[in-house]
């Protein structure tokens, strides 16, 4: 009797863990791109941290903003203190969903478009992104990449008129990361 | 009058070269900076995670020295990532190196010096240098 016990606990903690198949990364990239005649801006952080569960769709990222770096040392203030307000706001966060999480198998070799879906909050405010973004799965690695635009004025982020002219009123934003399994302890 | 407009155009060129050189200046190497805090790897992440605003007030763009040892050393095309031991195996300070070659290898003891951008699930350090 025990013994039955004992092998239906650990059917059951198999079969739970296998459920909760869960994959991160803390060293996403994000990248983003604001292209006028004037003037070209590119910023990148290669340290978002990320989870996406297999069996329910679900995915998050977040970023930390201080951690974009910029090329020019100016630029940087001014994207923290004037635009960003990063000390008040430090932190960018997606909550979304993949729509077609269940065709999506990383299990198997294979390139998959994904519908996602989800509120993106930055500078205090939040607003709906939809878009599709690719997973690349090969020989058991899955690389996952996304690229939208986004709307600064959509986040309360006003530019002053003096350079208004140098920065583009929708930015690019380009998106990638290796995910790992997340291992239970 | 010569002298006169002769200093104003000098002072024009001058305010006009440092403008130029202000505007282009590049991101500073943190090896050159002035340190903030030293402090250990299992310290920093504990004033995070009992208080966050305050760690943010008082370590948010700070130059820090952290002490700890290397859990990993995760390499791409472009970064090197240093994850210091901080005793919660969840957790890590997390270094982004400015330069990405690094012979750091794990269970190595190291002090890394760079500046804190926050804290997610992890403490976020960009422009990291081996000190």
């Amino acid at each position: 009797m025990k013994r039955i016990l004992g092998t239906l606990a650990i059917a059951t903690i198999t079969m739970v863990s296998l459920h909760a198949q869960k994959y991160f990364s803390k060293t996403g990239e994000i990248a983003f791109y604001s292209s006028t005649p004037i003037e070209d801006i590119e910023a990148v952080s290669h340290s978002a941290s990320t989870v996406y569960d297999l069996e329910t769709g679900k995915i998050q990222w977040a970023v930390l903003i201080k951690s974009f770096e910029f090329e020019k040392a100016l630029m940087q203030e001014h994207f923290n203190e004037n635009y960003m307000e990063s000390s008040k706001y430090p932190k960018g966060v997606f909550k979304g969903s993949i729509k077609n999480y269940e065709s999506i198998d990383f299990a198997t070799d294979g390139e998959y478009t994904a519908e996602v879906n989800g509120m993106l909050e930055i500078h205090g405010k939040a607003n709906e992104i939809k878009t599709t973004a690719i997973f690349i799965v090969k020989n058991s690695k899955v690389t996952a990449m996304s690229e939208f635009k986004i709307a600064v004025a959509d986040y309360g982020i006003e530019i002053p008129s003096v350079v208004r002219e140098n920065i583009a009123k929708e930015v690019e934003v380009k998106i990638k990361t290796n995910y790992e399994l997340l291992e239970k302890s | 009058m010569k002298k006169v407009l002769f200093t104003l155009a000098s002072l024009g060129l001058v305010g006009l070269v440092t403008g130029i050189y202000m505007f282009n200046k590049p991101v500073e190497s943190v090896s050159t900076m002035k340190t903030n805090f030293s402090i250990h790897a299992s310290e920093l992440l504990m004033a995070f995670e009992e208080n966050e605003s305050t760690a943010n007030t008082k370590y948010l763009d700070k130059v820090l020295e952290v002490k700890g040892i290397v859990d990993k050393a995760e390499k791409t095309d472009e970064k090197t990532t240093i994850y210091l031991n901080t005793g919660n195996p969840l957790s890590n300070i997390i270094f982004q190196l400015e330069n990405s070659e690094s012979t750091l290898e794990k269970g190595e003891e190291v002090t890394l010096k760079g500046i804190c951008t926050g804290y997610l699930m992890d403490v976020v350090m960009i422009k990291g240098v081996k000190v």
